[in-house]
C-alpha cells in the first residue's frame, strides 16, 4: 500500500525551450572538442571538455526521448507502508489566583504490527515550570523520577536496549519540549502524564492564560553576524535545529494530533467577562468567582494556540495579594501588587523616538502581515508632532523607510503610510541584523527611544538575539508584538525583558484596535520605576526577581520570595511615580497555604541564572546552581529531565523500528511561503570550463593564422 | 607590427583560458577536498564521538555518509543546504527527518560534483546511509521526477521510511539558477533499528 501524498507522483514534461537550448549547446560542444583537439597546448582543459562533450551527447539522446512521454519518471514501486503512530492530547488546568497548574496527557498509539519507538515535540508556556511525569500502562502508573540529563539519558538507553518501556521528557528551548518513549507494542497505547505550574499574566485589569498547541516550523538563521561581538554560543546558533523542528504534515492531508482542553477557574476575586480569543468555548458557572471552561467542540487540531482571558468585576479587584507556601523548613510567598492609575496631560509627555521594525518574511504571509500592517498604521497615526520615527522592515534583507529618525511631520506621515501600504511577505527571517539597525543611534538626552517591533517570531537562534540586545540595549526599550495563530512567546517575553519593555500578543485582526490602544497608552504614559524592596529585618530571603524592573500602566508588580521564617511582619516596596515618591507596605501574615510556589519561585531562579549565561557567567558554576535547584524542586530544565522506566522487560525478541511524530503547520500558514524554494544545487564550473575551451580554440585560431601568414611572407 | 597585435591577442586569449581553467577547476578542487577532510572528521566522530570541526572555523559539521552499493560513491553529507555548505558537500534539508530516523530524510546536493551521479541511479539499485552513532539503513531507489523548485512537497512526509535526493535540472545547464530540480527517491529496505 502506498501513502496518501506519494501515490500522486507527478509527470513533468520537459519544456521544449530546454531542449532547444541543450541540443545547441551539445553541437557547440561537439565543435569545439572536434577543433581542440588538435590543440597541444591545453592538454588538460581537452580532457575535461572531452569528457563533458560526451556526457552531453548521451543526455541530448534522453532529452529527446523524455519530451514524448514519461522515460524520467520511473515506476513507484510498492513499499511496506507503516501508519505512523497517532497521538492524542488531553489538557486539564487549575486555575487559583494568578497560578496555575496544568496537567497535560499525551496518548500514544502504536497503529503498526512492529514495535516502535517515538519521539514527540511539544510546546508549553514560556515561563512553566514542569515538576512531574507518569507513564500509563494499562492500568499501571509508573511515576518519573528527576535526573541529571546525562543520566537519564543513559537510563533511557538502557531501558531501551533490555527491552523495557520508558520514557523521557526532556527540555529544548525554555518553551519546547520533546518526549521519547521506547518498546511500544504493536497495536499498544501509552500514556504520558506531565504536570506543571506557572504565573498568569496580568495586564490592564485582564487575566490571560495560554495553553500554546503549536511548535511553528522555525527559520534557523545560517549566518553568523560579526557586528554583533555576542559571546555567548553564536557558532552554534542553529545547530540543534533538527530537534526542535518535527516533521510537518502536508497541508493537503487532513489534520491530526486532536486536543481536548479543559479549565477550573478559581479567580480570587468575582469575574466579569471571559474570553477565548481562537476557540469556541463553553463556561458553566459555579460561584461569582469560580467557572468551569472547556473547549465547544470536543476535540480540535492543535494547530493554533489557545488563549482565555478574564477581567474583574468592577472593584472586585483587591490591590495587593500574598500567597504562602510551606515546603519542610522552607516558606515562599507570592506577593502581587498592582499600582494606582495616574493620568496625564498629552502635552507634558516626553517627546519620543519610535522606530518600528516589521518581518516581512515568508511566514507572515497573508492574515498576519494584514494584522501588522493595521497595527503599525495605527501606531503611526497615534504619534505627535513632537515625535520622531522611522519604519525598518526585514525578511532575509534589512530595508528602512529612511535614513534616520525623522519627525511626525504630515508629510512624512504620508509617506509612511504609503509604506505600509505596499509592504509584501516572502523569504527568511534575518532578525539581528534589523535589530542591530533599530538599536544603532544613540539617544539624544530628554527624548525616550521605543523600538516597537512586529513579528510572528518563527526565529531560532535565540540566544545570538538575547546577547545582542544585553550588550547594545542602552536607553532604547523594546516592545515586541506577536502577532498569528502561533508567536514564539518565550522569545518576545525574553526580548520584552531584556529590553526593559513589554509583550503583546495579538492573535486575531479584530484584536488589533483594542491591544494597539493598550500599549501605547503605556508607551505614552508614566511608569514607576526604581523600584526598591524592604524586608523586616530578622528575615533571610531570596527574591525574585533581583532587580525590579520598571512598571508600566496597568501592570501588577510580582514577586516571588524564599524566607528561612514564617512569614510575618510587613514588606515595604518604594519607587518613583510620576516623578514623585511613592511607597507601599503589604502585610506579610496570610493563611492562605497555595501549592507550587516553591516550583515558580525556583523557576524564575533558573530563569535568571540561564540569563546570566548569556551575560557571561561561567557555565559551570551556572550549572550546578540549576542543578541543584532543578533536583530539589524536580524541574526539567537544560540540565535535568524526567524519566520514567518500567521495571520488567516487554520486549524480548522482536526488533523495533523509530518514528517522529509530525505536526500540523500552524493554521493560516502556507507550505511553500514557509519552506520557500528548493536549494539551488548548481555551480559555474562548467560555463568555466566551457570559457576556458572557447578562448583557447580562439588562442589557436590565432596561432594557425599567424604562421600561415609569416609562411606567406617568407615566400 | 599587426604581428605584435597578434602575439598580444594569442597570449591574451591564452591567459584567459587559463584563468576559466583554474576557476572551473577550483570548484571541482574545493569539493573534492572539502570531502576528504570531512571523511576524517566523521571517522573520529563515529569511533570516538569526537566533535572536532574538518578544518579550523568550520561552520556546518557531517550528519550522515551516503554510499552507494556499487561502492562508486561515498559522500559526507553536511548540516545545512545554505550555498556555502553546498560548496562542501551535499546538504540534509532542514526540518526534514533528521537522518537515521524513519520518514522523509532529503538532502541535495550540486549537479556538477557531488551529486552529479544521482543522474545515472537506476530503480533497484542501493544506497546506504551511516548515522554518526555508527547505525546504517539500505535504501532502494524507486523512481525519479524531473520537478519545480517550487514543488516542495517533495521534502514532505509522506508516512513511509525514505529518502529523496535533489539537485539542479537539467545536468548540463552552463548558467546556475533555473527553476527545475530532479528528485529520486528511495525507500528503506524493511530492517531492524534495534534488536535485543
Amino acid at each position: 500500500m502506498q501513502s496518501p501524498s506519494s501515490g500522486s507522483w507527478r509527470y513533468t514534461q520537459i519544456p521544449q525551450k530546454t531542449i532547444i537550448t541543450d541540443g545547441l549547446k551539445g553541437l557547440f560542444i561537439s565543435i569545439g572538442v572536434g577543433l581542440t583537439t588538435a590543440t597541444f597546448l591545453f592538454a588538460t582543459t581537452l580532457a575535461l571538455t572531452l569528457i563533458a562533450g560526451a556526457a552531453n551527447a548521451e543526455e541530448l539522446n534522453d532529452l529527446q526521448k523524455t519530451s514524448s512521454g514519461s522515460l524520467l519518471v520511473k515506476n513507484a514501486q510498492t513499499g511496506e507502508y507503516t501508519p505512523t503512530p497517532t497521538l492524542a492530547t488531553e489538557v486539564e488546568i487549575d486555575v487559583s489566583g494568578m497560578l496555575s497548574r496544568t496537567k497535560v496527557s499525551h496518548k500514544f498509539q502504536n497503529n503498526s504490527k512492529d514495535w516502535v519507538e517515538g519521539i514527540y515535540v511539544f510546546p508549553l508556556p514560556d515561563n512553566a515550570a514542569v515538576d512531574r511525569l507518569r507513564m500509563r500502562i494499562g492500568s499501571r502508573i509508573i511515576e518519573g523520577q528527576i535526573k541529571e540529563k546525562k543520566v537519564a539519558k543513559k537510563m533511557f538507553h538502557e531501558a531501551k536496549k533490555s527491552g523495557k518501556k520508558a520514557t523521557l521528557v526532556e527540555q529544548e528551548r525554555s518553551n519546547i519540549f520533546t518526549t521519547s518513549l521506547t518498546n511500544i507494542a504493536p497495536g499498544e497505547s501509552i500514556t504520558v502524564e506531565i504536570e506543571y505550574q506557572n504565573i498568569l499574566d496580568y495586564r490592564e485589569g485582564i487575566v490571560r492564560l495560554r495553553f500554546p498547541l503549536v511548535v511553528a516550523p522555525r527559520y534557523i538563521s545560517g549566518r553568523e553576524h560579526d557586528a554583533l561581538n555576542a559571546p555567548y554560543n553564536v557558532r552554534n546558533a542553529g545547530q540543534d535545529a533538527n530537534r526542535i523542528s518535527p516533521p510537518v504534515i502536508d497541508e493537503s492531508e487532513p489534520k491530526r494530533n486532536f486536543v481536548n482542553l479543559s479549565i477550573n477557574l478559581d479567580a480570587g476575586f468575582s469575574i466579569a467577562n471571559i474570553q477565548s480569543t481562537n476557540h469556541d468555548i463553553r463556561k458553566k458557572k459555579i460561584t461569582d468567582r469560580k467557572y468551569t471552561i472547556q473547549l465547544a467542540s470536543d476535540s480540535v487540531p492543535a494547530d493554533r494556540d489557545f488563549e482565555v482571558t478574564w477581567r474583574s468585576a468592577p472593584n472586585a479587584m483587591p490591590s495587593s495579594a500574598v500567597y504562602t507556601e510551606i515546603k519542610g523548613d522552607k516558606h515562599f510567598s507570592l506577593i502581587t501588587l498592582f499600582p494606582p492609575t495616574v493620568q496625564t496631560e498629552p502635552d507634558a509627555r516626553l517627546p519620543r523616538d519610535v522606530v518600528f521594525v516589521v518581518d516581512t518574511s515568508g511566514s507572515m504571509h497573508g492574515s498576519s502581515l494584514d494584522q501588522a500592517k493595521n497595527a503599525l498604521t495605527m501606531a503611526v497615526r497615534r504619534l505627535t508632532k513632537n515625535d520622531r520615527f522611522n519604519i525598518i522592515q526585514f525578511d532575509d534583507k534589512t530595508k528602512a523607510l529612511f535614513d534616520r529618525e525623522r519627525p511626525a511631520s504630515n508629510k512624512n506621515l504620508k509617506v509612511a503610510c504609503q509604506y505600509i501600504e505596499a509592504l509584501t511577505a516572502d523569504g527568511g527571517t534575518e532578525f539581528a541584523p534589523a535589530l542591530g539597525a533599530a538599536l544603532n543611534d544613540e539617544v539624544k538626552t530628554g527624548r525616550i527611544r521605543q523600538i516597537v517591533f512586529i513579528t510572528d517570531g518563527s526565529i531560532g537562534n535565540e540566544d545570538q538575539i538575547f546577547s545582542m540586545i544585553k550588550s547594545r540595549l542602552g536607553a532604547n526599550r523594546l516592545f515586541p508584538i506577536g502577532i498569528g495563530s502561533a508567536p514564539n512567546s518565550h522569545l518576545m517575553t525574553k526580548i520584552a525583558e531584556y529590553g526593559r519593555g513589554s509583550f503583546t500578543y495579538i492573535g486575531d485582526i479584530s484584536e488589533v484596535a483594542m491591544k494597539m490602544r493598550e500599549l501605547f497608552n503605556r508607551l505614552e504614559n508614566p511608569i514607576v520605576t526604581d523600584i526598591t524592596t524592604t524586608w523586616p529585618k530578622h528575615f533571610n530571603v531570596d527574591i525574585t526577581p533581583e532587580i525590579v524592573p520598571d512598571l508600566y500602566q496597568g501592570e501588577p508588580l510580582v514577586i516571588i520570595a524564599e524566607t528561612d521564617n514564617f512569614a510575618t511582619g510587613s514588606l515595604q516596596i518604594s519607587g518613583m511615580l510620576a516623578g514623585k515618591e511613592w511607597s507601599r507596605n503589604i502585610d506579610l501574615d496570610t493563611q492562605t497555604n497555595q501549592q507550587g510556589i516553591g516550583q515558580v519561585w525556583a523557576r524564575r531562579k533558573i530563569s535568571e541564572h540561564m540569563g546570566s549565561l548569556r551575560g557571561g557567567a561561567p557555565e559551570d558554576k551556572v550549572r550546578k546552581a540549576i542543578l541543584n535547584l532543578a533536583l530539589e524542586h524536580s524541574l526539567i530544565t537544560k540540565y535535568t529531565s524526567l524519566i520514567a522506566v518500567d521495571i520488567t522487560p516487554s520486549r524480548t525478541t522482536e526488533f523495533m523500528y523509530r518514528q517522529r511524530i509530525p505536526v500540523n503547520l500552524p493554521s493560516r500558514w502556507s507550505q511553500a511561503k514557509i519552506f520557500g524554494t528548493l536549494p539551488q544545487t548548481a555551480t559555474l564550473s562548467s560555463m568555466h570550463l566551457m570559457l576556458s575551451a572557447l578562448f583557447s580554440l580562439l588562442a589557436l585560431a590565432c596561432f594557425v593564422r599567424q604562421k600561415t601568414y609569416s609562411k606567406a611572407r617568407a615566400k | 607590427m599587426t604581428r605584435h597585435i597578434r602575439n598580444f591577442l594569442f597570449f591574451g586569449l591564452m591567459s584567459l583560458a587559463i584563468w576559466q581553467l583554474f576557476e572551473g577547476g577550483y570548484i571541482h578542487a574545493k569539493a573534492w577536498l572539502a570531502q576528504h577532510l570531512i571523511h576524517a572528521t566523521w571517522q573520529k566522530k563515529v569511533s570516538h564521538n569526537d566533535v572536532t570541526p574538518p578544518w579550523p572555523g568550520a561552520d556546518m559539521h557531517p550528519v550522515a555518509r551516503l554510499t552507494t552499493k556499487k561502492g562508486d560513491v561515498d559522500l559526507m553529507v553536511l548540516s545545512d543546504t545554505s550555498a556555502r555548505t553546498l560548496a562542501f558537500g551535499p546538504g540534509h534539508m532542514a526540518g526534514t527527518t533528521i537522518p537515521g530516523d524513519y520518514g522523509n530524510v532529503v538532502m541535495s546536493g550540486h549537479r556538477d560534483t557531488h551529486f552529479a551521479f544521482i543522474e545515472h541511479l537506476k530503480d533497484g539499485e542501493q544506497l546506504n546511509l551511516e548515522i554518526s552513532s555508527g547505525d546504517q539503513k539500505t535504501y532502494e531507489v524507486v523512481g525519479s521526477k524531473v520537478i519545480h523548485q517550487r514543488e516542495i512537497e517533495v521534502a514532505l512526509e509522506t508516512g513511509d521510511d525514505r529518502i529523496t535526493l535533489i539537485t539542479c535540472y537539467p545536468f548540463d545547464s552552463l548558467i546556475p539558477g533555473g527553476p527545475m530540480r530532479y528528485a529520486v527517491i528511495a525507500r528503506a529496505l524493511p530492517q531492524p533499528y534495534l534488536k535485543i
